[in-house]
């Protein structure tokens, strides 16, 4: 003889006023029994809409006809219904359970970083090469303005070594990839030092301080060549594209769009390469070099005196071919530059 | 500022008001977040209707008023269907802007000229699947009101140079809370234009202010940054990111909590149903303090702390409205059936578009 359980109480409306009355619910056979002073139900389980429980909230159930149910103590009727034979969804037991709910952040991480490793950067590449040449160029613009009118100086260079180094550049056999056509520009880098930097309609800006730092023509072309990767690569479109996602990403997920403003511009501006950017423009460069019968060592020469300390009168201090070292800077990137170093003379 | 504060203070405790009840509680909305979140991701976003519902049912069954909670009836497949409609549309367009800007055009106005409807659809739908005491709250806003509200006055807003925008906010809070219904107790919405243009006058002031004082902030650190040579440029960006940056935080703690605030009190001490009224004393100063602790909070738990901060500020919106009973809640009745067929309420029909109103 099954103990019949203790009944648990109610707020019955019948859905058509909104008048309450208080009933005391029990269940027997698969079916839900309702008992109060001027209703009495029986219905099938299978035939209501037993909400899901939830937290500290009431249960509520719904009946085919429209009338509705609600229990304060689930507690209670979770026990009934579970000895009646009713199961939750898997969902309902996984989001109270620490161990499910735990495991979902792991791999609630796990697909953060698979997005931000993999996927991103793949996305990145193919929105870079659909952006418009016209876009390209009126960032390329924009930027240099904006750098001549906060960093750079006017060169010193005589105008026939200027013009000089312009024709060896353009005169360099491109096999692969798609054709660059550089336009060299020559400025006194001031607090930049010795360094060059691409924009992505394809300007390469080339510091005084970089061409004197240089022993001979081969080290700048292979500067150069590298400048040209950045280019070919669409490496400074992507770079921007990849953080500007992760902007909109963080600023909608805090909730506030309004720290957008802060992340797109500072990223198209200031043209960070990353690691696998370099490492790219690197072996663009060594092809570029090896191609037009001049050695990749050069590349590696420059750059070991532009990572050299100041003593040598100039510093790299801002990435572009060296990469950044500022203080500023939160990662060191010398032994990136040892192993880029070694890398080229392997080759 | 002190403008935004007067009437937050004016609570009598002689009447008997019904508080409403939000007893929903951090810890398991964060096992309904994570987990449904993951599913979301693993089904590319099919998942995210039925994460839907579970939120709302979350929300709203932990909601209660006079002692019975509210209830929420919408079909996953439902809202996927609205989704995936949604999601079409977007990609029609996206394909479209590929192609001649013509076509592009053709089906951007198309879409705009949809819009109205979906929204009003969803409208409906949202209403349709909320209840409270086993009776369903009805939308009864018409279709041309809807093409007023969601297209004509958005124009009018563009061509009067967003002079228009308290206007749209007037007619757009008047068409979803006054064209709603409870059973057959229809909401009244008494909301004036003068009191929105007053909220949005004093917002405009207060945001021209801030916007001057951190462009004047940004001019000063320009100028003591070029006066030093090594590094300016860095300092420069650096400096122009942190000022706009600034400005942003400024407007999020110093103006929107006070529209949002000023707005939800307005509509709500201007609402009736039947013979009962309402009021909602959200202050603007708490709203910045919970938009700006939800924030810290964000960032310093790497994210984990967003469905606390959900549930926080959903609690203090919801807990600052009460109902001033004019009589007995029992007396509500539902619309009866042929009443329901003829305002379109057929469910099979009705799905769901997100909107964010």
């Amino acid at each position: 003889m099954e103990s019949p359980d203790p009944a648990v109480s109610a707020l019955y409306f019948n859905g058509r006023s909104s008048r309450a009355s208080p009933v005391s619910l029990s269940v027997a056979n698969g079916e839900l029994v309702l008992r109060g002073d001027d209703v009495e139900r029986r219905d099938a389980l299978a035939e209501l809409r037993l909400s899901e429980p939830l937290g500290r909230s009431p249960r509520l159930i719904s009946f085919p006809d429209g009338a509705h149910c609600e229990v304060p103590d689930d507690a209670s009727f979770r026990v009934m219904l579970a000895r009646s034979g009713h199961r939750d969804a898997h969902v309902v037991r996984w989001q109270f359970a620490p161990t499910a709910v735990l495991a979902s952040l792991v791999a609630l991480a796990a697909c953060l970083v698979l997005a931000h490793e993999w996927l991103l950067p793949r996305v990145a590449r193919q929105v870079a090469a659909r952006v418009p040449a016209e876009l390209a160029k009126r960032v390329s613009d924009e930027t240099i303005a904006m750098l001549d009118a906060n960093v750079f100086g006017p060169s010193q260079l005589p105008l026939a070594r200027q013009q000089a180094l312009s024709a060896r550049l353009v005169n360099l056999k491109q096999a692969d990839g798609p054709v660059v056509l550089p336009q060299l520009l020559f400025r006194h880098g001031r607090s930049m030092g010795a360094n060059a930097l691409a924009l992505p309609s394809g300007l390469i800006v080339v510091t005084d301080e970089l061409v004197a730092l240089a022993r001979n023509d081969e080290e700048i072309l292979g500067v150069l060549a590298h400048e040209m990767g950045h280019v070919s690569q669409r490496h400074g479109l992507r770079l921007a594209i990849e953080s500007s996602a992760v902007g909109v990403f963080a600023a909608w997920y805090i909730g506030d769009l309004s720290a957008l403003l802060a992340g797109v511009p500072a990223a198209l501006s200031q043209a960070r390469y990353s690691r696998r950017f370099e490492r790219e423009a690197d072996d663009h460069a060594a092809r570029l070099m090896t191609d037009n019968g001049m050695s990749a060592g050069h590349l590696a020469d420059i750059l070991e005196r532009m990572e050299a300390p100041a003593g040598a009168g100039q510093g790299a201090d801002r990435d572009g071919v060296a990469s950044a070292s500022s203080p500023t800077d939160y990662f060191s990137t010398h032994p990136l530059t040892d192993e880029r170093i070694r890398h080229l003379r392997a080759r | 500022m002190r403008i935004f504060l007067t009437s937050s203070c004016m609570m009598d405790k002689n009447t008997n008001a019904l508080p409403v009840v939000f007893s929903g509680q951090g810890r398991d909305y964060f096992g309904i977040w994570a987990v449904n979140l993951l599913l979301t991701i693993l089904t590319l976003g099919i998942y995210s209707a039925w994460a839907k519902v579970r939120r709302m049912h979350f929300f709203y069954r932990h909601t209660s008023l006079a002692g019975a909670a509210f209830d929420y009836h919408g079909e996953p497949l439902s809202i996927l269907k609205g989704r995936t409609l949604a999601f079409l549309m977007f990609m029609a367009y996206q394909i479209s802007a590929e192609t001649e800007p013509i076509v592009a055009a053709i089906v951007f106005v198309i879409l705009m000229a949809v819009m109205p409807w979906l929204l009003h659809r969803s409208l409906c739908f949202r209403m349709h699947n909320s209840s409270y005491r086993g009776l369903r709250f009805v939308f009864r806003g018409g279709v041309r009101q809807a093409y007023v509200v969601f297209l004509g006055l958005p124009l009018l807003i563009l061509i009067s140079l967003g002079l228009a925008f308290p206007l749209w906010v007037h007619a757009l809070k008047v068409y979803q809370y006054g064209s709603s219904a409870f059973g057959r107790s229809e909401f009244q919405c008494a909301l004036s234009r003068a009191e929105i243009y007053r909220i949005y006058l004093v917002a405009g002031v207060v945001a021209i202010g801030v916007t001057l004082a951190t462009t004047l902030l940004l001019g000063l650190g320009v100028a003591e940054s070029l006066s030093m040579d090594e590094g300016a440029e860095t300092r420069v960006l650096t400096m122009l990111g942190g000022m706009a940056l600034l400005a942003g935080f400024a407007m999020m703690l110093c103006v929107a909590p006070f529209v949002a605030a000023r707005v939800q009190n307005a509509v709500w001490n201007g609402l009736s149903l039947g013979p009962h009224r309402f009021r909602s004393v959200v202050s603007g100063r708490r709203l910045a303090f919970i938009t700006l602790t939800n924030l810290l909070g964000v960032i310093f738990s790497l994210g984990l702390y967003r469905p606390f901060a959900e549930l926080r500020l959903m609690k203090y919106r919801l807990q600052s409205i009460s109902m001033l009973p004019g009589g007995d809640l029992d007396d509500f009745v539902a619309l009866a059936e042929a009443d329901l067929a003829a305002i379109g309420e057929e469910s099979a029909e009705m799905f769901d578009v997100d909107v964010g109103l």
